[in-house]
């Protein structure tokens, strides 16, 4: 199947999105065992882990431009 | 004496820590440690029972699902037989990975796998059990937070249910179910074969009661072209299991809590610990570092 790399990024950033907001929410439940605590810090909990991965996108594609290109 | 020091009396003196892992190695024998007879046996009969049912049914060839290259000793310790520690490793000793030679599966081969995967689930709440019963006064008393944690695998979100705590099973279930679902539909079934995705299919396991269903009623399909989002689906799966571990501990630990009266568990901000730094009197909310560890109080 051939489908537009735009149409495939956008389904893989909803896919990420979605997965990220299990794992997230289960974060916040394991350590906050009060619904009203977890509620207060889940969108800093989010926001943290939407960032770091972010991050962690930008440190793989200047890895991969700096030395997978070499080959 | 503490309300919370009382409930941590050890009963005769025995050790927690070592009645779980006696339990790892032998189902029942932690029970047996703590002078439970009837328990013992009835964890015994019921994970050795279904163990053995799943060899019997699958002439012990689950393990031939891996592929050669990953046969090695240590292999199955990532499987959820690896829960009744004693029972893997006597199927291990016993069939391995098989003659090397190509034979047909035994036609309750998927069934036999699903029970000796079960035993190991069922053996590591045993063991939570086992935990328990040694800092309990009363035997009654250890299921209370031990029973959330098996009806949390039977259906994520069953246990905080149970607890009282409503809106956070139904989000708990419709997170991890809803997880799973979409990742079945990514890899269109596909992820819903032990065979073919051993090490995958371990993780999703542990969704429990939603994973058995959909490969009893979805796992037996044919995949007779290329899957795009085959990989995303994987994932999907496995990490709702994974995530369900999550909860599962979550259940216990609210459950040991109001059980031994400990405060609820509670991460504390950089800002709460200033300002607790700061306040004169210590906070009203119980931090978690004032918990009695087991080892204080059993010395």
């Amino acid at each position: 199947m051939n489908e537009p790399a735009t149409t495939d990024a956008f389904v893989h950033l909803i896919l990420f999105l979605a997965i990220s907001l299990g794992i997230v929410t289960m974060g916040v439940f394991y350590s906050e065992a009060d619904d009203a605590a977890a509620r207060a810090v889940w969108p800093k909990r989010m926001f943290t882990f939407l960032v770091g991965c972010a991050v962690l996108v930008v440190v793989m594609l200047v890895c991969e431009h700096t030395f997978a290109a070499l080959g | 004496m503490s309300a919370a020091t009382h409930n941590l009396q050890q009963a005769g003196g025995a050790n927690a820590g070592v009645a779980a892992v006696l339990t790892w190695f032998l189902p029942g024998a932690g029970h047996l440690y703590l002078g439970r007879g009837l328990h013992a046996l009835v964890v015994f009969a019921l994970v050795e029972g279904l163990y053995f049912a799943g060899l019997r049914l699958s002439a012990g060839m689950t393990f031939e699902f891996l592929d050669a290259e990953l046969r090695t000793a240590v292999a199955p310790l990532l499987s959820p037989e690896a829960g009744n520690l004693g029972g893997m490793l006597w199927q291990l000793k016993n069939f391995g990975f098989g003659t090397g030679q190509m034979r047909p599966w035994p036609e309750h081969m998927v069934l036999g796998s699903a029970l000796s995967a079960t035993s190991g689930v069922l053996n590591a709440v045993a063991m939570a059990h086992a935990h328990t019963l040694a800092r309990v006064a009363a035997p009654a008393d250890a299921a209370r937070p031990v029973l959330p944690v098996l009806l949390t695998w039977v259906c994520p979100g069953l246990g905080h249910l149970r607890q009282g705590r409503t809106a956070r099973g139904l989000i708990v279930f419709a997170l991890l179910v809803g997880l799973f679902a979409l990742g079945s539909v990514l890899a269109e079934g596909s992820n819903l074969s032990r065979e073919r995705h051993f090490y995958y299919w371990a993780g999703q396991f542990l969704l429990g009661g939603p994973a058995l269903i959909a490969e009893a009623l979805f796992g037996s399909m044919r995949v007779t072209r290329d899957i795009p989002y085959v990989e995303a689906g994987l994932v999907f799966g496995c990490v709702a299991g994974l995530l369900n571990v999550l909860a599962m501990i979550d259940v216990y630990g609210y459950g040991e809590a109001k059980l031994f009266g400990w405060p609820l568990k509670h991460h504390e901000s950089k800002s709460e610990r200033a300002a607790a730094g700061d306040a004169a009197s210590p906070s009203e909310t119980p931090k978690s570092t004032d918990l009695p560890k087991l080892g204080e109080i059993s010395a």
